[in-house]
Parts: structure tokens; sequence; C-alpha cells
């Protein structure tokens, strides 16, 4: 009788033990899982994100003055082939994304200031005309979740 | 006969070892695809970062907010969860920049040298402009003050004529003032010398020219509205011809050399229209290989003849007939440029500005005039394989 | 008597009950937290989709020289061709033979002559399972590498 006993005591102490390890083991995972929320549509926002950044730099090598400030998205030119840049969001990309650049002028405090070239808002200091602040946003939603990837780059002027 | 104690160790030995190889099996799957999202959201933060880096600090070496003095450079920041580290030296007469970016699954590494030149390096400047002579050049500029087309372009070309006479050029530049309209023409003095760049007048001289031709009645203080009222009716024909324009100033820039091999050579285009004509010539061009501009059907190809430099094509097996040399920078006054136009100005010229309004001219020709005065320098931009430092 | 030893049988019993027990949990655990399986043969796309996406981006963003024409990029030093459903780089395959690459599309948008952008459109399947198929779509823009301040 005993050794039934102890036999389920064993089988008792194992799953405690398991559970001690698989929680160990998971607690990681949870974590991991809760901060980054990624999945497989992650990839093609990214690549769209990288598209959209990647033809504004393209454009942006002969149309620096073009551009006022605003919102944009890229959309190829058929007749001449080549990028522009078109007004507004772009929605349904892909059916199920929106996307967009922002162009932003960009300000830094004057030469005789102390911080000389730091970037600023632009009330506080003055517009540099070599500069350009590319933001690209790409959203969807996903099981009920809004989700967005964005990125920004810092543009130069290259034909000065 | 094994003890029990034995027995259960055994037993926890082997369900944990079995339990993490089916786990890892599953969990390995996952990581991995994690592994990958989460690789290129990574490369795509770092790779544009270190970029926006790099530009930045270009962007303040050109616009003279850092100098020489400011170097070296070592800084340490971080955006989120994107480490960047920027160290800059000066090395021979070259500013090197090295940008890294880290994040945990990606690296970027990029280097910029620059070696600047500084502004002694030209002694001399040619400058010319052309002006639109034609009538529609007497609409509404769109400025709540009421002025025209025509008062805005003077207005602006005072401007920039005011702005070299108090620079670093004002002794050594030689300034020419050209208008077109179906044809080009040279702007002449109330003495009736045509102002080229090789007529030996002064800044003033010439700003006494364009004010005298655009003022009405002739040399009073008012801007001339219209073509009739300026000195544009005697010169040229109404229509709009902007390849004339370059044709007259690329004309004179081949046919003429420079005053000095260090002469900065720029000619500066202004039109509110669109080509809508162009015109016949048979005058050819100084240099063995002479490619005339004329015989084309299309004012669109006379403009895009005009402007191309020779090392480019405008179209099959026809390259354009400005120096490389000469930099050209255009301003359109249109509310809605039509992209072909804007197309063919935007690939051929140098630089290319649009003006919605004609009031904004002032504006873009002090730009332009910033533009063509700052010093010269040349920035070559790598990327750098990060070498693993384990 | 009580005291010593197991006999096999029950060492049997107790561990194979702990096994199936463990099999059930874990095959729940890995279920729960992994819901969006793909199967190994998508999976084995989408890491091919990766590689070449960065190989291609690093490459044509940062390359000195740049061409290309029907199934074939020129950057620098690299020839990259498509070879019998293969992508070569430099007659040595980059992608796995278990993946047929059906397409290799290169176009150029770009605004200006000297710098390229380009879009690339590669389309592939399973050679195996024809029907798990995936493509991939890159624009990369060729960067400005010689900036002249006048």
């Amino acid at each position: 009788m005993r050794k039934s006993g102890y036999l389920i005591i064993e089988i008792l102490i194992s799953i405690v033990i398991f559970m001690t390890v698989v929680v160990a083991i998971f607690s990681n995972i949870a974590t991991v899982m809760v901060r980054t929320k990624r999945s497989g549509l992650t990839f093609e926002a990214g690549l769209l994100l990288q598209e959209e950044i990647e033809a504004t730099y393209n454009i942006f090598l002969r149309d620096w003055t073009v551009y006022p400030d605003g919102e944009y998205y890229p959309a190829i030119n058929t007749s001449l082939g080549e990028w522009t840049l078109l007004d507004g969001i772009e929605n349904n990309v892909r059916t199920r994304y929106s996307r967009k650049v922002e162009i932003e002028t960009v300000c830094r405090r004057p030469q005789s200031h102390p911080d000389s070239g730091k970037i600023v808002d632009c009330i506080a200091g003055e517009v540099d005309l070599n500069s350009k602040l590319i933001r690209g946003v790409v959203e969807w939603v996903e099981k009920g979740e809004n989700k967005k990837v964005e990125t920004e780059i810092l543009l130069v002027r290259t034909n000065i | 006969m094994i003890n029990k104690g034995a027995v259960t160790l055994i037993y926890m030995a082997l369900v944990t070892l079995i339990s993490v190889l089916i786990l890892t099996v599953g969990y390995s799957r996952f990581m991995l695809s994690l592994r990958r999202s989460e690789a290129f959201a990574d490369t795509i933060e770092t790779s544009y970062r270190a970029e926006s880096e790099i530009n930045n600090l270009l962007a303040q070496l050109v616009g003279g907010y850092l100098t020489e003095a400011n170097f070296p450079i070592s800084e340490s920041m971080a955006f989120g969860d994107t480490r960047v580290e920027i160290e800059a030296r000066i090395e021979d007469n070259s500013q090197i920049i090295d940008v890294t970016a880290s994040r945990f699954f990606a690296v970027n590494k990029i280097r910029a040298v620059r070696v600047a030149y500084g502004s002694g390096f030209f002694n001399d400047a040619e400058i010319i402009i052309a002006l639109d002579c034609t009538g529609s050049m007497g609409n509404s500029s769109g400025s709540s003050e009421g002025t025209s087309r025509l008062q805005e372009q003077t207005k602006a070309v005072l401007g920039f004529i005011d702005n070299l006479a108090v620079s670093d050029y004002a002794g050594n530049v030689r300034m020419g003032v050209a208008v077109f309209g179906r044809n080009s023409n040279w702007l002449r003095s109330v003495s009736g010398q045509q102002v080229r760049p090789d007529a030996g007048m002064t800044v003033a001289e010439v700003r006494q020219a364009v004010y005298s031709g655009f003022t009405y009645p002739s040399g009073s203080g008012n801007l001339a509205r219209s073509r009739s009222q300026s000195i544009c009716d005697e010169l040229v024909e109404d229509y709009t011809n902007i390849g004339a324009g370059f044709n007259i100033m690329n004309n004179y820039f081949e046919n003429n050399p420079p005053p000095s091999g260090n002469a900065k050579r720029v000619e500066i285009l202004i039109s509110d229209g669109e080509p809508n004509t162009y015109i016949r010539e048979s005058v050819c061009l100084n240099r063995p290989t002479c490619v005339p501009c004329s015989g084309n059907s299309f004012p669109l190809d006379y403009l895009k003849c005009t402007l191309a430099d020779q090392n480019t094509e405008w179209t099959g097996g026809r390259t354009g007939m400005r120096n490389p040399l000469v930099d050209s920078y255009v301003v359109t006054v249109l509310h809605n440029p039509p992209a072909a136009v804007v197309s063919a100005i935007q690939t051929y010229s140098t630089e290319y500005y649009n003006a919605i309004y004609a009031y904004q001219l002032s504006e873009i020709l002090d730009r332009i005039f910033e533009s063509i005065s700052t010093s010269f320098a040349r920035t070559t931009i790598s990327r750098i394989i990060p070498i693993s430092e384990e | 008597m009580n005291e010593k030893g197991l006999t096999i049988v029950e060492m049997i019993i107790g561990m194979t009950i702990s096994v199936i027990i463990l099999m059930i949990s874990t095959s729940m655990m890995v279920n729960i937290f992994y819901k969006d399986t793909k199967s190994k043969q998508s999976e084995i796309l989408s890491q091919v989709k990766n590689d070449l996406q960065s190989e291609i981006t690093v490459g044509v963003r940062w390359a000195e020289t740049l061409s290309f024409s029907d199934n074939e990029l020129v950057v620098d030093n690299s020839i990259y061709r498509l070879n019998d459903g293969v992508i070569e780089k430099n007659g040595e395959a980059i992608t796995p033979s278990s993946v047929y690459i059906e397409e290799f599309e290169i176009d150029d948008f770009s605004t200006t002559l000297q710098q390229k952008s380009l879009r690339v459109n590669i389309a592939m399947r399973h050679r195996d399972f024809s029907s798990v198929s995936d493509s991939l779509e890159v624009v990369v823009s060729q960067r400005k590498m010689e900036i002249e301040e006048q």
C-alpha cells in the first residue's frame, strides 16, 4: 500500500518541478512577446516603409526645393517613368495598409548661439535650407489592434 | 534495489530533460521568426539613423554652423534602443566623420570625408540673368500689393544685384542681363550699350541699366507694369521662347573665354510661361563638334537642347549646348507648372525653383545668391562594414 | 521490504504517466504562444525573402557602379543572376535548392541619371510543395556618394 502512495507522490513532485521549469522558461517568452507584438505582416509593412523612404530620398536628389512641408505618399509617374510625391495619405496599400511620408523643415540655432547648429523648434531657430526631415509611417489593423511601423531620416542637400 | 530518493531524482532529471527538449523544438521556430522580424526592423532603424547623423553633421558643416574649430568630435547618444557613436577628426586637410548606429540585431557604420577648398578658390565670377519680357508678365503677381509679375521680377533682380554689390565678389564680378520673348537680346543701358559681361560695366552701372529699362517713365521711381511700359518692347518680340533665353547666355559663354581659369560662370533665367515657340538659328558654336539647336519642331525640345549641357543627352544621340562648367539656375513663376516642362528643367538645369506667385521671386533669388557664394568642397560618403569586436 | 526499491513496472508506469502529461501540457503551451504557426515550407520562403531583402538593399544602396538587365543585377563586382530557379551571386547560389525562384525583375524609377532607384520584384515557390508561394518587392535607391559644394 505504501508503495502506491509513494508513486503518486513522485508523480506529483515531478509535475510541480516541471511546472516550475516551464514557468521560468515561458515568463521569458511572455516578456518578449508583450514587448514586441510582431507578426508576419510586419515584414511587409517594413518593406512598404523602406519603399517610401527610398523613393523620397531619390526624389529629393533632384527636387530638393519642390515640396513644401506636409504629408505625401510616393507614386510612380508612369509617363515619365520616375518617382514622384503626391499630396496626402495613401490608403488601401496591398489592401490593408495606409502610409505617408511627412516632410518637415529643419531649423537650427543660429551661428551666433553657443549651441550653433543644434536642431530646435522653428520658433527658436532659423531655417536650414540644406536639411530636411523625412518621417515615414505605415499603419494597419491586425486582429482588432492598430499597429504601425515608422522611421525617420534627415537628408542633406546634395546638389549644392 | 534502488533507493527511493535516487529514483525521485532520476524522475526529476528525466522529466526536466524531456520537457526542455519538446519545448525547444516549438520554441525555436517561434524565436526564429521573431528574430527575423526584429532583425529587419533593427536594420531599418540603424541604417537610417546612421545616415541621418552623418547628414546632420554635413549640413552643419556646409551651413557654417560647425567649423574645423569644433573638431575633433566624439559623441555618444541614444535614440530609444538605438545607440549612436560619432567620431570626427581632421586628417591632412580632410574632415573625416564616422557614425556608428547599433541596435540589438543590427549595426551600421558610415563614413564621410569632406575636403574643403575655401572661398578663395575662385577669383572671378561671370553672371548673366535672362529676364522674361513677354506680355503675360503684365499679369498679377499674386501679391496683396497688386503688383504685376514684371514688377516683382524687377524687384527681385535689383535685390540680387544689391546683394552682389556688398559681397566678396563685387570687385571682380562681370554681369550681363538679357531679355527674351519670341527672340532674345541683350539689355541696353541708357547710353545704348549692351549689358554683356564683357562690356566692362560695374555692378552699379548694371543696376542702373536695369533700373532705367524697367521703370516707367524711365528712371522714375515707378516700376514698369508691363512689357509696353518697359524697354522690353524695343528689344524683343512677344511670345514665349524660353530656349532663346538660354541660347543667348550659352552662346556668350561658349564664344567668349572666361576672364580667368578659376572664374565661376552662372546663368539665371526667370520666366512665367510655358515655351510656345522656338527660333531657327543658324549660329553655331565655336567648337569642333558643333551641334546647333535649330531645326527642332517643338518649343520644349528647343528648351531642352539649349539648357542641357554638353555631356548630357536630351534625346537620342543629341547633347545640349551648355558648357558643363556653367551653373544654370532656372526660376519659373507658374501656379500649376506643366509636368513635362518642370521635368525638363529639373533634369537639365543645375537648380530649379518654382514660385507659385511672382512675389516669391525675391526670396528665391536670395537663395540662389547664397547658393552661388558659399565655399567649395567635395564630400565622399561610404558605408563601412563593421568589424565584430568579439 | 516496502522501503526498498521499486519494481520495474512501477517505474515504467510512473515515467509513462509523467511523459504523457508532459506532452499534453507542452503542446498546449506551444499552441497558445505560437498560434500563427506557419508551415515549415512557408517559413523557408520567409527566410529567403529576408536574406534577399538585406542583400539587395545594402548592395544597391551603397553601390559605386550599378547596372541591370533582364534577370540580372550588377552591383560593383557582384553579379546577381537568376539561373534555373536559383539566384546566383557570381555563380554561387544564394538561395536554397528547396526554393524555386520564378521571377527576378528589376525596374529603375530614378529621377536622376547619376543615381538609380530600383524596384526589384522576386516571385518564388517551394520546389516540392508548389502551392506554397511568396513574393518580395524591394525598393532601394543608390546613394549619392560624391557631393560637390560650389
